[in-house]
C-alpha cells in the first residue's frame, strides 16, 4: 500500500512538491485537507477515504468542492487499477462543476489524458456571470466564463426588448473567458430593459445544452460638453464701409433744387405781389439741397472690407466646426453611454 | 359746386383709391398711397391795376396711385385766404379737386395732363375755376432710399371761370421732395406750388395767381 500511495503521489506530481501541496491552498473545506494530507503521508487508503467521507458530507451546492474531491478521487482509484470507477466518479466531478480545473501540467500524462477522456464525455455547460458590470458598448465587452465538458461552440445570444441577437460565439474546450460585446460601430446592439442572456453549447446543428442569464441593462447618463457660445459681436470686425459721396447725384439734387427754387420765380408774375413767391420758392429749394446732402450722404455705397469678412467668416466657421465637433462627440456620448448590466439571478 | 361739396367729393374718390384691389399691389409694381395735407396757401389779384392779396391755411386729402409707369394723382383741399391787410379785400372760403394722370417715359421725365376744379365763396358770390393742364415732371432720386425730389411744370390752356373770359396765358411749376420707403410704410412730403393765370395784359387786364406751400403725412402700400 505505501508502494502504491507513493507512486500515486508520483504520478499526480510531476514535480517534487507533495499532492498536498499542490492543492492545499485551494482546499477550504477540512476533509479535503486531511484527504491531502493522507495523500502527502503516503496512506491512500486514508486518503481516499477521506475524499469519500467528504463527499458524503458535502452539500449538493458546494459543487465546487465536491468537484476538486471527485476529480482527486478518480485520479487516485485510477491509480488503483479501477478505470470505471475513475472516469465515473471524474464523470460526476464534471457535472457537479464544470469549472473544475483539470491541470494537464501538474499531473501525471496517463492520469490527465484519462480524466480528460471522461471530463470530455459529459455533456454539461457552466456559465459564471458577473453580477454587475459596466460595458462601454463601443469598445468594452461583458465578460462571461464559461466552461463545458464535451467540446462544441458555445454562443450566446440575447433576448429582450424585441430583440434576438446573436452577440458572441466561441470553440470551448474546457473553459472559456467569452467577451460579449455589446455594441459595435454601428450602433448599441443591447437595449436597456430586461432582458436574457441565453447561452448555449452547440455541436454542428445540435444544441447540447443551454444555460440562461436573467439582465437587467440600464444605460448610465453620460456627460457631455457644453456648446462654444458665438462669438461676441465685439469679436467680429467691420465688414462694410462707406465709400464716398457720389458727385453725379448730388450735383442733380442741388440742380433739381435750383431748378425747384427758380421755375416758380420764374413761373411768377411780377406785377403781383408776390413775396410768398419767393419765399416757398426758397424753402423748396432750401429743403431739397438739404435733401440732396443728407441722400447724398445716406446713399454712399456700401463697400466690403474683404480682409474683414474672411477674419469673420474664420471666426464663424472655426466657432462652427468646434460646435460641430462637439455636437458629433456629444452625440456619440449618448449612442454610447455605458451599459451596466445586472444579473438579477444566477445561470439556470 | 361749393367747396364743402367739392371736398365731400375729393374725399369720395380718396376712398375709391383706397379700395382698389389689394391683388393689383400683390401683382407687383402697384401701389396705393394716402396722405393728409396741410399747407399755406396765398393768393394775389391784379384787377385793373387794383391789386389784392390773401392767404391761409389749407388741408386736405391727397390718393396717389401707381401701377407700373402709370400714376393717378387725386387731392382735395379746402381752407380759407383772408386778406393780408385790414385795409381791404374779402375773406373767402375756398376748395380745390385736382386729378392727374402721369406717364413715366423715362426713370427721370413723366408727361402728364390733370383737370382741376377751384371754387371760392365770399360775400360777393361764388367764383368756380376750372383748370386744365399739360406738362412734365422732372425728378431724381436722391440717394437714400425712398427719397426723391421733383420740380413739375405744367401749361394751363384755357383755364377758365363763369363770366370771366378764358385765360390769355396760365402756367404752374411745383417742386417737391417726398419720402416714401420701397416697402411701403409712412410717407412724408414737402412742395410748393404756383399758379400763374393771365387774362389780358396790364394795365387793363386780370392777373391771378395762387401758391400753396405744404407738406403731406401718410401712408402707402405697395411695392415700387
Amino acid at each position: 500500500v505505501k508502494r502504491l500511495a507513493l507512486a500515486l503521489a508520483a504520478a499526480l506530481a510531476v514535480t517534487a512538491a507533495p499532492l498536498g501541496a499542490q492543492i492545499r491552498p485551494q482546499a477550504a473545506d477540512t476533509g479535503l485537507t486531511s484527504a491531502l494530507a493522507a495523500f502527502d503521508a503516503a496512506d491512500v487508503g486514508a486518503g481516499v477515504a477521506a475524499l469519500r467521507a467528504t463527499l458524503a458530507a458535502l452539500p449538493e451546492s458546494a459543487r465546487g468542492v465536491r468537484a476538486r474531491a471527485g476529480m482527486y478521487l478518480a485520479a487516485a482509484q485510477w491509480w488503483l487499477g479501477q478505470p470505471d470507477s475513475a472516469d465515473a466518479t471524474m464523470r460526476e466531478a464534471v457535472a457537479a462543476d464544470p469549472f473544475v480545473r483539470l491541470d494537464s501540467a501538474r499531473f501525471n500524462p496517463d492520469v490527465a489524458a484519462a480524466l480528460l477522456r471522461a471530463r470530455r464525455e459529459v455533456t454539461v455547460l457552466g456559465v459564471r456571470a458577473p453580477a454587475e458590470d459596466t460595458v462601454r458598448p463601443d469598445s468594452g465587452a461583458w465578460t462571461l466564463r464559461v466552461a463545458v465538458g464535451r467540446p462544441g461552440i458555445v454562443r450566446v445570444r440575447y433576448q429582450g426588448a424585441g430583440l434576438d441577437t446573436l452577440l458572441a460565439s466561441v470553440s470551448a474546450d474546457s473553459s472559456e473567458t467569452l467577451r460579449v460585446p455589446l455594441g459595435n460601430a454601428g450602433g448599441v446592439l443591447v437595449q436597456p430593459g430586461q432582458g436574457a442572456m441565453n447561452v448555449q453549447l452547440w455541436e454542428g446543428a445540435r444544441q447540447l445544452a443551454a444555460r440562461r442569464v436573467d439582465v437587467v441593462v440600464e444605460r448610465l447618463r453620460v456627460d457631455t460638453t457644453e456648446m462654444a457660445p458665438e462669438p461676441l459681436a465685439e469679436q467680429y470686425r467691420v465688414e462694410t464701409r462707406r465709400g464716398a459721396i457720389s458727385a453725379p447725384r448730388l450735383l442733380r439734387g442741388l440742380a433739381l433744387a435750383a431748378a425747384a427754387a427758380a421755375l416758380p420765380m420764374l413761373v411768377a408774375n411780377s406785377s403781383l405781389p408776390g413775396s410768398t413767391v419767393s419765399r416757398g420758392a426758397v424753402v423748396l429749394g432750401g429743403t431739397l439741397v438739404l435733401g440732396s446732402i443728407v441722400g447724398a450722404l445716406a446713399g454712399r455705397p456700401v463697400l466690403p472690407i474683404e480682409e474683414n469678412i474672411q477674419y469673420n467668416r474664420l471666426l464663424r466657421d472655426t466657432w462652427q466646426s468646434r460646435n460641430r465637433g462637439i455636437a458629433a462627440d456629444n452625440e456619440y456620448r449618448r449612442r454610447f453611454a455605458p451599459l451596466r448590466v445586472r444579473a438579477t439571478a444566477a445561470p439556470s | 359746386v361749393s367747396p364743402s361739396l367739392l371736398a365731400r367729393r375729393v374725399g369720395l374718390a380718396a376712398l375709391a383709391l383706397l379700395m382698389v384691389p389689394s391683388t393689383a399691389s400683390a401683382q407687383g409694381g402697384a401701389r396705393v398711397s394716402v396722405s393728409g395735407v396741410v399747407g399755406y396757401a396765398g393768393s394775389a389779384t391784379v384787377v385793373q391795376g387794383v391789386a389784392e392779396q390773401g392767404s391761409g391755411v389749407w388741408y386736405g386729402v391727397r390718393a396717389d396711385l401707381r401701377i407700373g409707369r402709370l400714376a393717378i394723382e387725386v387731392s382735395g383741399l379746402r381752407g380759407t385766404l383772408a386778406p393780408d391787410d385790414s385795409a381791404g379785400g374779402l375773406r373767402r372760403d375756398g376748395g380745390e379737386m385736382r386729378g392727374a394722370v402721369r406717364l413715366d417715359v423715362a426713370s427721370w421725365l413723366a408727361l402728364e395732363g390733370g383737370y382741376a376744379v377751384r371754387a371760392f365763396d365770399s360775400p360777393l358770390g361764388y367764383q368756380k375755376w376750372t383748370i386744365p393742364a399739360v406738362g412734365a415732371r422732372i425728378s431724381a432720386d436722391l440717394g437714400m432710399s425712398g427719397l426723391r425730389g421733383y420740380v413739375r411744370g405744367s401749361y394751363l390752356p384755357s383755364a377758365s371761370s363763369p363770366g370771366l373770359p378764358s385765360s390769355s396765358l396760365g402756367l404752374a411749376a411745383e417742386a417737391g421732395l417726398r419720402l416714401e420707403p420701397r416697402s411701403g410704410g409712412l410717407t412724408l412730403g414737402v412742395f410748393y406750388r404756383l399758379e400763374r393765370f393771365d387774362f389780358g395784359s396790364a394795365p387793363d387786364g386780370r392777373l391771378e395767381q395762387f401758391d400753396l406751400l405744404g407738406v403731406s403725412l401718410g401712408l402707402s402700400l405697395g411695392r415700387r
